[in-house]
């Protein structure tokens, strides 16, 4: 308390420069908590990746849409991988009928709840009588169902024509995360999955039921290795005459290396500007440490002379340090989680909001600070009582 | 005898050369002197105070307390003797300004493990002899000069010292505060009190039973 008492009468001394030092402080923990949100996230993301896409499946996506993944490529990869499970997708993204939510349509087969490790949380999956007889069924991601209400046995209706929903999956937080990075399409969620034989007459006037595909997902057994399966996809898919290649392969290797690049970049560029950051803040924190010393030069001769030992003395600018840093440090921490939180949705990068985002930027602004208000406070502990209590 | 200084010197480093403003200084103080210590201007009086409150090191000669030779290296003790044995006052108050009176004539207990329970029954009847009582919770920047060197006497005076050492203690202070102060160093003084005065004012040595000059880079006792 007492301690507390000297530390109040301490900054109150310094007004201006305290002001500042908590300026630059609170600006070098917001750049360092965004910092750690944005690596906590892009790490977050990719052991999503890997467990949303599983360990051992594979994807295989068109480079030019001209020339789409065909029903007879699918039945060739089966007949050159038998023990994998394929599953091959369509895709639409299409406006409900109120204009308000826009709907990540998906054309699959009865493989793809095998293929892909999502859960049927109510009601039931699509089954072989649902693809295989075009039936107006579909399942919806729960983000959807929960936000617009949606229940299992209630219709759904997709342009003009009308699905009953007959189940609801868990998608996880990010379903599309292959199809993001590897073709360019939106995010998972507001997902509708529609049996892959309907018809789709709704997206185009006299569409035939489906003769071509987005991607395929191939699940491969346990003890087949992806790079193996990637080269038999290749002499399966590529002809000798292909100049280029015409099918892009995504593995949960290839989206945690996008994601692994992504991740340096932002370490290093975001990382260096709340590395400067908290040296501005340290060095404005030292400044104030210094002018603290000079104004109080009188008062810590006169602490020694009454019984102050030389490690009190600097122990009172240190803790005086640390405690504005603590202040400014969990202002900034709060501000920058508090806009990141309103705002995660909007952001272009995956964003991970936890307690060690919280609580990692106040303890290095506080190693920082520890470093930058030793030297004041090691200077103030050496100066002699005599020539602090000097009248001039 | 409470303090001998033996051939003490104190040198400092000049920029071309060093300055020697103590040369083989020898005092003894006794337990009830009252010292008034004179001298012209820069002539080392503060520095022989600095030295007798364990503020200053000497750059030679001994000082013995209660019968002990003082070791200078001993930060501890030197800490622990600024502490316990010497009051201070100082010509420009020193109080912590934003503190209220009682906060400053407590403020040494901040630096003091084990406080006396009855700490701030003796500082309040302190106050009470200091004429300031009423000025307890008040801050001292509302106080004239004369209160405040009254306040900082209090708080010299708070852990019972065995010697006073005041430094121009008058230095800020009108002709009658002056008088009053001098009178209470008297009475405090008469009551067993070891004082050490350093002042210009050599009207102010009537107070005193011991008279010290300092000539020639050295203290000389004179008669009063």
């Amino acid at each position: 308390m007492r301690m507390l008492i000297d530390i109040r009468d301490g900054l109150a001394s310094q007004p201006g420069r305290l002001l500042l030092s908590l300026l630059a402080i609170v600006l070098g923990v917001l750049v360092l908590a965004a910092l750690l949100c944005l690596v906590g996230g892009i790490r977050q993301k990719a052991s999503m990746i890997v467990q949303e896409l599983g360990v051992n499946v594979l994807a295989v996506m068109p480079n030019d849409p001209e020339t789409p993944l065909l029903p007879a490529q699918l039945d060739q990869l089966r007949g050159a991988i038998p023990n994998a499970r394929i599953a091959a997708i369509k895709f639409w993204p299409i406006d409900t009928r109120d204009g308000e939510t826009r709907l990540n349509v998906l054309a699959a087969d009865a493989e793809l709840f095998a293929v892909r490790p999502w859960k049927v949380i109510d009601g039931r999956s699509l089954d072989p009588r649902d693809v295989g007889e075009g039936q107006p069924h579909c399942l919806v991601s729960r983000d959807l169902a929960d936000r617009m209400q949606w229940r299992v046995g209630q219709p759904l209706g997709i342009s003009d024509q009308y699905f009953s929903i007959v189940g609801i999956f868990e998608s996880g937080s990010d379903v599309g995360a292959i199809e993001l990075a590897g073709s360019g399409l939106p995010l998972g969620e507001n997902m509708v999955i529609i049996p892959a034989t309907m018809p789709p007459y709704w997206v185009k006037e006299n569409e035939q039921p489906l003769r071509s595909f987005d991607v395929a997902y191939i699940k491969l057994p346990a003890q087949q290795r992806i790079g193996d399966a990637v080269v038999i996809c290749r002499s399966v898919l590529q002809f000798p005459s292909d100049r280029e290649h015409r099918f892009s392969y995504v593995t949960p290797e290839s989206l945690v290396a996008n994601l692994r690049h992504l991740e340096n970049t932002v370490q290093w560029s975001a990382g260096s500007l709340a590395l400067l950051c908290m040296i501005l803040g340290g060095t404005t924190l030292a400044s104030l440490m210094i002018a603290n010393v000079q104004e109080r030069v009188r008062e810590i001769g006169l602490r020694m002379a009454l019984g102050a030992a030389e490690w009190s003395i600097g122990a009172l600018f240190v803790v005086e340090a640390l405690i504005l840093t603590l202040i400014a440090g969990m202002l900034g921490t709060i501000v920058a989680h508090a806009v990141l939180f309103l705002y995660q949705g909007d952001l272009p990068v995956p964003i991970q909001l936890n307690g060690y985002t919280l609580l990692a930027p106040v303890g290095w602004a506080l190693l920082f600070a520890a470093c930058f208000a030793w030297w004041p406070a090691r200077h103030a502990a050496r100066i002699r009582p005599a020539d602090a209590l000097r009248n001039d | 005898m409470l303090l001998k200084l033996e051939n003490i010197s104190k040198t400092y480093a000049g920029p071309r050369e060093n300055q020697a403003v103590l040369r083989g200084v020898d005092l003894t103080i006794q337990a009830g002197d009252f010292i008034g210590v004179t001298g012209a201007s820069g002539s080392g009086k503060t520095t022989l105070l600095n030295i007798i409150s364990f503020l200053d090191e000497p750059s030679g000669g001994s000082l013995t307390l209660d019968g002990e030779s003082v070791a200078w290296s001993d930060r501890d003790t030197l800490r622990r003797h600024r502490r316990d044995y010497v009051g201070m006052i100082f010509q420009n108050f020193n109080l912590l300004p934003r503190r209220t009176v009682l906060e400053n004539v407590l403020f040494r207990y901040r630096y003091i493990r084990r406080v006396p329970a009855d700490v701030r029954e003796r500082a309040e009847e302190l106050l009470l002899r200091l004429n300031l009582a009423e000025f307890c919770d008040k801050s001292v920047r509302l106080l004239s000069g004369g209160e405040m060197q009254r306040v900082a006497v209090a708080r010299a005076l708070i852990h019972e010292p065995k010697l006073l050492v005041a430094d121009e203690p008058t230095g800020n202070l009108d002709r009658e505060s002056a008088e009053n102060l001098l009178q209470l160093f008297g009475d405090l003084n008469r009551e067993g009190l070891t004082i050490l005065l350093v002042t210009h004012n050599v009207e102010l040595l009537r107070f005193c039973n011991r008279h010290i000059e300092y000539v020639n880079g050295s203290f000389e006792e004179r008669s009063l």
